[in-house]
């Protein structure tokens, strides 16, 4: 128990610290949303001095106090609950976030529980028949899908399922992209819900087609090294029945490691969805980083990483907690 | 010998590829090079040789956890490849392994008896989880684990190597096997533990009437285990069987070359008689390449007393004196 305590001080105060660097870091960026914002209704025909003014009006922070009593505004904001004012979409943050985050955990929970399920059961054929043909795919299949970056994998994905085979393509619209059917009015309908299955198939296939193949490549040199193990032998020589073997002794202890990897995948799986929520415009967390950092849209991308930053953070204790319950070898006092 | 001896290996052999990548060429190692050898009930056979000599090879073979190349194993006069389901399962039962490492040995994510029931409920030698609890504990009381409920329900990594190897022992002991291959099962241990573990192996041998295949590199383990429990030293070189003798006497009176050279490289505890001891009069100290094919004999590379039919035909294994030998020469030296 005062493990857990120690941890979530540990977490709290991680949160913290990525909130401050993340605060400064946006703001040392070169622009800022009122250039952006100026610039924009300059270009509509407005005079420099008026449209300065007009933005100076809407902005929700008064841009001329120093960036330390900025700073403190923010996170006085921040510990109330309150995330500030969008300037692009003007409206809270906090708005913004409860419609995007449903949207990315739906997208990310499907894939890398896929991603993930389809690595063990694969890679732990692999281990089993190495040196075989899909041994050696696999050994070139991941890095070339660990080096392509997920964008060019997810634009290759709209191209060939749907533009090319037409499987994804909407006669009046083109390749599916967007989270459903614009024209399905949302709610708890059949068809409704399979909009958004269907819907969210290729970003999904993207996200899979990415990740996955790590999975393979992990599991199978794991379960390799406990094929190695005596206990092994031993269990067959004791003539324990194969599928009892396969699974509780060495699926079992191969997996163990793994389960550290797939907390930071879940940081990692974040950063991929910035691109590829992009790509197939799906309102999740990712396109708003992109589209606010973009705008210079501070409030936004500082409430974005906050949300992605709380994520890894219990994904990693979550993991901590259930590899102390996995592996009876780690107890934490 | 009349009676069907327990475990035989009939021309056994062995061969693993190794390489044969997009490069290499493929290159194959003779593991275990026509081999045979019978165990009977209850007796002990100490199987000596350098590493990778193929001797727990051959004892994998012997356990049906290898399949052999050519040749073939049999349990009670019957080939372990050409039983129904029922039989190697029966087999599978009656022929347990030992191995070096206590701590790779068991499971790491099990609890000790977690790791001994379920082999002992598949094949019915308990009824129940209490039943299979009570032996279990019975188990661990025999190998001198006190007390016994106490590890059952511990983790190995709470335990000690000489601990682990006694709950190996009984893990094997579990199913009633009448073959145990203990593979290097002493060489882990420190030498203080190592006589203790030997005796009680031969000890828990008496109440369980098994059969000892007993792998080891080291002659004065394998010599204390054969003067201690009886039964025959075995030296292997190089896939193959060099010299078979009853209790000691390979050691008394080596008629094989190799077996000479091996007992003049035992080390022994006292400077002045290691000082004026001589090096083994071999012609080359280094084993050959394993994947090298020699013609003859195997050993006609190193022997100091090789002739030209040495390197021309192979040797037969054959009696010399009660001894069984596979040396050309095998007369001279006795």
């Amino acid at each position: 128990m005062r493990w857990v305590i120690r941890r979530l001080i540990t977490a709290a105060i991680t949160i913290f610290a990525s909130i401050t660097i993340v605060f400064f870091l946006i703001r040392v960026m070169p622009g800022n949303p009122i250039d952006v914002m100026v610039a924009q209704l300059i270009m509509q025909g407005l005079d420099p001095e008026e449209a300065y003014r007009r933005v100076l009006a809407i902005v929700p922070f008064v841009p001329t106090d120093p960036l330390w009593k900025q700073y403190i505004d923010y996170m006085r904001g921040v510990l109330s609950g309150d995330l500030g004012r969008s300037i692009l979409y003007a409206a809270p943050v906090t708005q913004i976030l409860i419609y995007g985050i449903p949207w990315t955990v739906f997208l990310i929970s499907i894939s890398l529980i896929i991603s993930f399920s389809l690595g063990i059961v694969l890679g732990m054929y692999i281990a089993y028949k190495r040196g075989g043909i899909l041994d050696r795919f696999f050994s070139v299949f991941s890095s070339v899908t660990r080096a392509i970056p997920p964008y060019v994998i997810a634009v290759l994905v709209i191209i060939i399922l749907g533009v090319q085979l037409k499987l994804f393509w909407d006669p009046y619209r083109g390749p599916i992209i967007g989270p459903y059917d614009p024209r399905l009015k949302p709610g708890f309908t059949l068809e409704f819900i399979s909009s958004v299955f269907y819907y969210a198939t290729l970003p999904i296939l993207s996200y899979v087609l990415t990740t996955f193949g790590i999975w393979v490549l992990q599991m199978k040199s794991s379960t390799v090294s406990v094929l190695g193990e005596y206990y092994i032998m031993a269990a067959e020589a004791r003539g324990l029945p194969e599928r009892r073997i396969v699974i509780s002794y060495v699926g079992r202890n191969a997996i163990l490691p793994l389960f550290t990897s797939l907390a930071i995948a879940i940081g990692h799986i974040f950063s991929g969805s910035v691109f590829i929520e992009t790509v197939f415009s799906y309102p999740g967390i990712g396109r708003y980083i992109s589209a606010s950092i973009g705008g210079r849209d501070y409030m936004v991308i500082s409430g974005c990483f906050l949300i992605i930053t709380i994520a890894v953070v219990l994904s990693n204790l979550i993991a901590d907690l259930l590899y102390s319950k996995l592996d009876p070898r780690i107890r934490f006092r | 010998m009349t009676e069907t001896p327990l475990i035989e290996a009939r021309n056994l052999s062995k061969v693993f590829a190794v390489g044969g990548g997009m490069f290499a060429k493929k290159r194959f190692i003779r593991a275990v090079d026509d081999v045979s050898l019978k165990i009977n009930r209850g007796e002990n056979v100490a199987l000596v040789g350098e590493s990778g000599c193929g001797k727990s090879t051959l004892g994998r073979l012997l356990l049906g956890l290898l399949y052999p190349t050519s040749g073939s194993v049999l349990y009670k006069g019957k080939d372990i490849w050409r039983m129904n389901e029922k039989e190697f399962k029966e087999f599978r039962r009656k022929a347990q392994i030992i191995h070096q490492d206590p701590y790779s040995s068991i499971n790491p994510v099990r609890t000790i008896f977690q790791s001994l029931a379920p082999a002992m409920i598949q094949h019915k030698i308990v009824q129940s989880r209490e039943e299979a609890f009570k032996r279990a504990a019975e188990l661990l009381g025999l190998v001198g684990l006190n007390p016994p409920e106490d590890f059952l329900s511990r983790y190995p990594s709470r335990m000690s190597g000489g601990q682990m190897q006694r709950i190996i022992l009984a893990r094997a002991l579990s199913v009633n096997p009448d073959f145990i291959v203990a593979d290097e099962a002493v060489s882990m241990l420190d030498a203080c533990l190592r006589i203790g573990a030997l005796d009680l192996m031969l000890d828990l041998q008496k109440k369980f009437q098994h059969a000892y295949l007993f792998i080891t590199h080291d002659l004065a383990i394998a010599r204390y285990f054969i003067l201690k429990g009886g039964g025959r030293i075995v030296i292997m070189y190089l896939g193959k069987i060099v010299e078979v003798g009853d209790g000691d006497s390979v050691i008394q009176k080596p008629a094989h070359p190799y077996t000479q050279a091996l007992i003049a490289a035992t080390p022994i505890p006292d400077p002045k008689i290691s000082r004026e001891r001589e090096l083994p009069k071999l012609k080359s100290l280094d084993v050959p390449r394993l994947t090298e094919a020699i013609p003859g004999c195997k050993f006609n590379t190193r022997c100091p007393y090789s002739e030209k039919i040495c390197a021309e035909v192979v040797p037969e294994i054959r009696e010399v004196k009660g001894r069984l030998v596979a040396c050309h020469f095998a007369e001279n030296f006795i």
